[in-house]
């Protein structure tokens, strides 16, 4: 981290807590990541850890109140996201793909119409013509068969990956500098999946952007990404080369992780890592993977591990306090 | 869009077949109810013989089917309710002369509902949890459980009886030539007479308030509800990142799938204004419909009884109609799944 101006995406300390009725939950402590310029960062970890979250405050729109965010910084290109002018730069410089392609389209609007909502605003004062061309071109870019057709639709009459390669198409429509897409495969099938990343992943490649993105699929990530972000219960407990975080990962978190993978060469389904993710309300104070870990010892139960560097390197860091060790059966 | 005409056709085949089984129902009522209607509109000095004749005038002597195919063919043929035994002529006059006004009572309590309804809705849902919200809310709740009848009657004595801004009740007289639709404000409009509007209008601002007051604030909750859910939709997000202007967002993205649910209601609210207009018309001395049916019940009318409530059939008919057009004007997700 040379020079932070040069960052597209600095969170610094990031805490989300959300007040209920039972009391407050922790649902980040403190999270700091950053993504270059041109860079392909990924975020993997369990459901309900916290990924959305930290994307949706990159992309300010998470919603506060109910959430209550503390920060020292997070930035976009240089820019903080706070106030008014922070926002209209994070609106100029980040595009966002949700999770669920069936629920990121308004049901009640045409594609055209949503389409040229967000030319209208981008591009003001352009020809009525000019603007559907620039949304033939956006679906063009998309591979998306009879572009006429899907923009006369409305969301309820286009099949799952049609709408995700709309919401791509939508989301690259802005010039932006960075991408973040929210397991932009999970709500579709196998097939459709290879093909919606394959074009996020071209896409990228080509127009030079950064990109985050979150996923279940471990070999897309592995695929697609140069560093890697693992989280658990909030924490960031392990970021390096992605490379290297998966062919030696040093958390036991991640070792687990990666091993619950089924592999086509492997004996059937692999097992998993046994429990769950501890409750966000009066979360243990020790290290919150305490209770699900084979290494777990009575330093766990007392102080939550840091991240800190493995093997002196400074693009490998591990939140662990038994890092170094060998991992055990 | 022909599919849509002809789901369309469908709906309204279904509500001539619900006005005809009503019709008869209604029908077989007034033949059970206890008391000779004919005696009680000729009075008790009547001779037998010239109740027995008008008995058999109007069907009364023939078995029900064949007095309600009678009644029917003359509804269907010329538009003939059948003769008053109230007014003692036939309902379809009194119908012209006292519905118009009614309607337009209702007319202006829909605009206003549904301006104001929206409106305050809006607000509330957009300054959600603030003061402003609370204090609608509070307002809402009380305008929710408070009867018509209750607002009229407090509306009179502030606005009319205390600080006199308003007249106490009753209309001002329309002469006969300026009858076009049997609107009274809106037959000043046509005539081109602004100051007998003005006091046509004058005495609707209460009738209007009170009859509407309710309806504001149910809309009003249903409108924010739709609005604060939908504003934690991904589509807002989505849309918001992407880059839509916030007005755009607020105004289109937001307010049209929240408008779904608002509509719906929208429609029994004025559905339910026609019923709740019987106690408003009395308070207020307005010579609509209400009064007129009012008068036919208290009578005994058959006839008048009939046709009264085939023509609330029709008007609920027709709003649920309407309603049902808007909603899936509204939400292609019905549009299609109904043409499909």
């Amino acid at each position: 981290m040379e020079n932070k101006n040069n960052l597209a995406l600095n969170i610094e300390n990031l805490s989300v807590k959300y007040k209920v009725y039972e009391g407050t939950l922790e649902v980040i402590p403190g999270l700091s990541m950053h993504v270059e310029q041109a860079e392909r960062v990924g975020l993997i970890g369990e459901a309900g850890c916290g990924k959305t979250t930290v994307l949706k405050s990159a992309a300010a729109v998470l919603h506060s109140p109910p959430a209550i965010v503390r920060k020292d910084a997070i930035e976009v290109c240089g820019v903080s996201v706070d106030g008014k002018k922070g926002v209209r730069s994070v609106r100029r410089n980040v595009s966002m793909i949700f999770q669920d392609p069936s629920s990121s389209l308004n049901p009640t609007l045409k594609i055209s119409t949503q389409m040229t909502d967000i030319l209208k605003s981008q591009f003001p004062g352009r020809k009525k013509a000019e603007y559907r061309q620039m949304m033939l071109d956006a679906l063009d870019n998309v591979s998306m068969p009879a572009p006429e057709r899907v923009l006369g639709s409305y969301p309820v009459q286009l099949s799952g990956g049609m709408r995700q390669r709309v919401c791509i198409a939508m989301a690259l429509m802005k010039d932006t500098n960075l991408m973040l897409a929210d397991e932009p495969t999970t709500a579709l099938d196998v097939t459709i999946e290879e093909q919606i990343l394959d074009l996020l992943d071209k896409l990228v490649r080509e127009k030079k952007k950064s990109l985050v993105l979150v996923s279940h699929a471990l070999g897309a990530i592995r695929k697609i990404t140069d560093r890697v972000y693992v989280m658990y219960a909030g924490n960031v407990v392990e970021v390096g080369k992605t490379r290297e975080v998966f062919e030696h990962p040093r958390h036991p978190y991640t070792i687990g992780l990666l091993a619950a993978t089924p592999k086509l060469t492997g004996s059937g389904i692999a097992d998993g890592i046994a429990g769950d993710i501890p409750s966000y309300i009066n979360p243990p104070k020790g290290c919150r993977f305490a209770s699900r870990c084979p290494r777990c010892t009575p330093e766990c139960l007392e102080a939550p591990p840091v991240l800190e560097s493995v093997d002196g390197r400074e693009d490998w860091m591990v939140a662990c306090h038994h890092a170094g060790e060998e991992a055990m059966a | 869009m022909r599919k849509t005409i002809l789901a369309i056709v469908k709906k309204l085949l279904h509500t001539i077949v619900l006005l005809l089984v009503l019709s008869f129902v209604v029908f077989s009522f007034i033949r059970l109810i206890p008391g000779d209607p004919v005696r009680i509109s000729m009075g008790p000095m009547t001779p037998e013989e010239t109740i027995a004749q008008k008995r058999s005038e109007l069907y009364f002597d023939r078995s029900l089917p064949v007095q309600w195919a009678h009644w029917l063919k003359g509804v269907v043929t010329e538009g003939d309710f059948g003769e008053s035994l109230f007014t003692h002529r036939n309902v379809a006059e009194d119908i012209k002369q006292y519905l118009p006004k009614s309607l337009e009572l209702v007319f202006y309590c829909a605009i206003f509902i549904l301006i104001m309804g929206v409106l305050v809705g809006t607000i509330s849902a957009i300054f959600k949890n603030s003061w402003l919200d609370n204090l609608i809310r509070f307002i809402s709740y009380l305008g929710v459980c408070t009867p018509a009848y209750a607002i009229g009657v407090l509306l009179l004595l502030v606005f009319s009886y205390t600080l006199g801004i308003f007249p106490i009740g009753g209309m001002p007289n329309i002469p006969d030539n300026y009858v076009r639709t049997g609107m009274m404000g809106l037959d000043c409009l046509l005539v081109g007479d602004f100051a007998l509007f003005g006091q046509v209008f004058k005495c609707m601002v209460l009738p209007v308030l009170s009859l509407s007051l309710g309806s504001i604030a149910y809309m009003a909750r249903i409108h924010r509800g739709a609005m604060v859910e939908n504003i934690n939709a991904d589509y807002i997000a989505f849309a918001q990142v992407a880059g839509v202007s916030q007005g755009k967002l607020v105004m289109k993205h937001l307010m049209k799938p929240s408008f779904i649910p608002t509509l719906t209601i929208y429609g029994l609210q004025v559905a339910s204004l026609i019923g709740n207009a019987f106690i408003i018309e009395v308070i207020f001395r307005y010579p609509g419909f209400s009064q007129y049916s009012l008068n036919v019940i208290q009578n005994k009318d058959p006839y008048g009884i009939v046709a009264v409530t085939f023509v609330f059939g029709i008007i609920f008919a027709v709003v649920n109609i309407l309603v049902d057009i808007g909603v899936a004007f509204l939400d292609p997700r019905i549009r299609i799944n109904t043409s499909e």
